[in-house]
């Protein structure tokens, strides 16, 4: 029953790819936001 | 995890490469733009202003004199 989806993927393991993939997605995120802060206050943009 | 039951629905190994590329061609796509679309991208790209002046004030005096 466990498997017995589309992928071949359990509800678990699809819940675990999911939480690595937002984990990485917020630190991607977290590190792009510093970029574009730091690329605010030391260049024209919006100025 | 909210919406993490996609992925027995979308195979990984097509969502995650279309997630991923999506994030790179968007990205690519703005920064573009902007490099296209401005001045002071192209500016920053080509070097300091410092470097420049640094630059032209380590080269002789000879030519302007010769104007």
């Amino acid at each position: 029953m466990t498997n017995d989806t589309l992928t071949g993927l359990s509800v678990e393991e699809a819940e675990e790819l999911h939480r690595n993939l937002i984990q990485g997605t917020q630190f991607f995120g977290m590190i792009a936001a510093l970029a574009h802060l730091l690329a605010y206050i030391y260049s024209p943009w919006l100025k | 995890m909210i919406y993490g039951k996609i992925w027995t629905v979308v195979r990984p190994t097509v969502g995650i490469p279309l997630f991923l590329g999506a994030v790179a061609v968007g990205s690519f796509a703005v920064h573009l733009a902007l490099l296209n679309n401005t001045t002071w991208v192209k500016a920053f790209l080509e070097g300091g202003q410092s470097t420049k002046s640094a630059a032209s004030s380590m080269a002789p005096a000879a030519p302007l004199a010769k104007k």
